[in-house]
């Protein structure tokens, strides 16, 4: 705890905006909060279900892994319920409790606690621990095969994993405005194009996330799906539907812009946030996988680090 | 607001938030309904999400379920699964071998032997498909038009 280690910083710029660590996260559980609330429109109590699974075991984790390794409890700073919150929001409605559990462990006590705590994570915790459970289940993050039950009033197929298999004819059908709305297949949190937008302009109106890694990130997206789209209009969908289906919006809002795991000068910011948006598109298009998000992020959290290093000749001497 | 409040109030929250998602999880669980919305098939050539709705309400295509399932006349049975009949079949549960295990009379069946599933759906969906010329095509290049590979 008294490492002389913790007083030596990374060069200029800083970016202050005169509010704390807890500020910061309740502030992007508010924002989540719209999205959520659509999702619990579209897929019902099961959507409760699993975000209050989320919220209460992440703090529940959190506790207990600061209990063992005797640290100063860190629940109140909201960090634990934010990465329960955007884990519950990447799940479909039906996800069972102990997978709901299981991957709040993966996050708080993987993904962030054995790192060192609260910015010390190298990648974004909700993302690693969906990553490994998709891997582990993959049933489970079949949105296809998990809302099977649910009586749908649009399209009740995942638009993603439809237009990788079948071609644009497949999704031509689907109003980009029903998919800006929500109503679609996907992830209780994560269908909702405008209540995540709401929630991300919020965000980078009260500073809380820099405008430069989600403009980057959806810039990255449109522009390589628009490029997939004229190279093969029948085998590739538009750049709209990309940005509209599956992760995209709230990994350009809520998932990229993680704190700890993000680039903090502006041109790291803008290379970070559109080679997420370039790789989501390569893997969704080129790759193995109907939707790339999760292993984009994770990509560029890793390489967070040495993109981090491109910022401004520092003046004067350094020791 | 002391540090220590501010964590009770964070438990709080915490055990009020577990009791509500148990409450979801244990009073509202996701039933399939009577009739089927989709089925999804998961087989060795991909997955392949059939929606039934589409099939056999007037949203769709208003079908008869005699329309694609055997036509019980004479019976009241309770709708089964394709799958208690036509192999692969669940495991543990006593299922017919043979059209011949339940019918007696040779003459209300057209053939004794029981079809693969995959044989049957196969059957099914692509003699119904090519008979009105709708949806996707069926032929040797065409699995991944409802397979997804």
């Amino acid at each position: 705890m008294n490492s002389p280690n913790k007083l030596i910083v990374s060069h200029a710029p800083f970016w202050h905006i005169g509010s704390g660590v807890p500020e910061r996260n309740y502030n992007i559980l508010v924002a989540a909060l719209p999205a959520v609330l659509m999702g619990v429109v579209f897929f019902g109590i099961p959507a409760i279900g699993v975000i209050c699974m989320a919220v209460s075991s992440a703090i529940v984790w959190e506790m207990l892994s600061n209990l063992i390794a005797k640290r100063t409890d860190t629940v109140a700073d909201g960090h634990a319920a934010l990465i329960g919150l955007i884990f519950g929001m990447l799940l479909p409605a039906t996800a069972p409790w102990w997978l709901v559990i299981t991957g709040t462990f993966m996050a708080i006590v993987i993904g962030k606690q054995i790192f060192g705590g609260i910015g010390a994570n190298p990648f974004n915790p909700a993302v690693l621990s969906f990553a490994i459970l998709s891997i582990a289940w993959r049933n489970y993050f079949d949105f296809d095969a998990q809302l099977v039950n649910f009586n749908l009033e649009y399209p009740a197929f995942y638009p993603l994993v439809a237009a990788k298999a079948f071609g644009t004819a497949a999704v031509d059908s689907i109003p980009l405005m029903d998919l800006f709305i929500g109503k679609e297949v996907g992830g209780l949190g994560s269908t909702s194009g405008v209540a995540l937008m709401i929630g991300g302009i919020y965000l980078i109106a009260r500073g809380f996330v820099r405008w430069e890694i989600p403009v980057a990130f959806i810039a990255g997206l449109l522009i390589t799906a628009g490029l997939f789209h004229l190279a093969d209009p029948g085998k590739y969908a538009g750049a709209l539907f990309h940005l509209l289906t599956g992760y995209s919006l709230i990994a350009a809002f809520f998932l990229a812009t993680e704190d700890s795991s993000s680039p903090v000068n502006t041109v790291p910011m803008l290379i970070y946030g559109a080679v997420g948006g370039v790789m989501t598109m390569l893997i969704r298009n080129i790759g193995a996988y109907p939707e790339g998000v999760i292993y984009a992020v994770l990509l560029i959290n890793l390489m967070n680090p040495l993109i981090d290093k491109i910022r401004p000749k520092a003046i004067g001497k350094v020791a | 607001m002391t540090s220590k409040k501010h964590r009770m109030i964070v438990y709080g929250v915490a055990l009020q938030l577990l009791l509500v998602a148990i409450v979801c999880y244990a009073a509202f669980p996701v039933k399939p309904p009577e009739e089927p919305l989709r089925l999804m098939y998961q087989t060795n050539a991909g997955k392949v999400l059939f929606d039934h709705q589409m099939h056999a309400t007037t949203k769709g295509y208003a079908l008869a379920c005699a329309d694609c399932h055997h036509p019980h006349y004479d019976a009241e049975l309770e709708p089964m699964s394709c799958s208690m009949c036509h192999p692969p079949r669940p495991e543990g549960i006593k299922t017919p071998e043979s059209c011949l295990d339940c019918h007696d009379d040779i003459s209300e069946i057209e053939n004794t032997e029981i079809m693969k599933r995959s044989d049957a759906f196969h059957s099914q969906c692509i003699g119904c498909h090519d008979q009105y010329g709708q949806g996707p095509p069926s032929g040797p290049e065409g699995c991944g038009q409802c397979h997804v590979l």
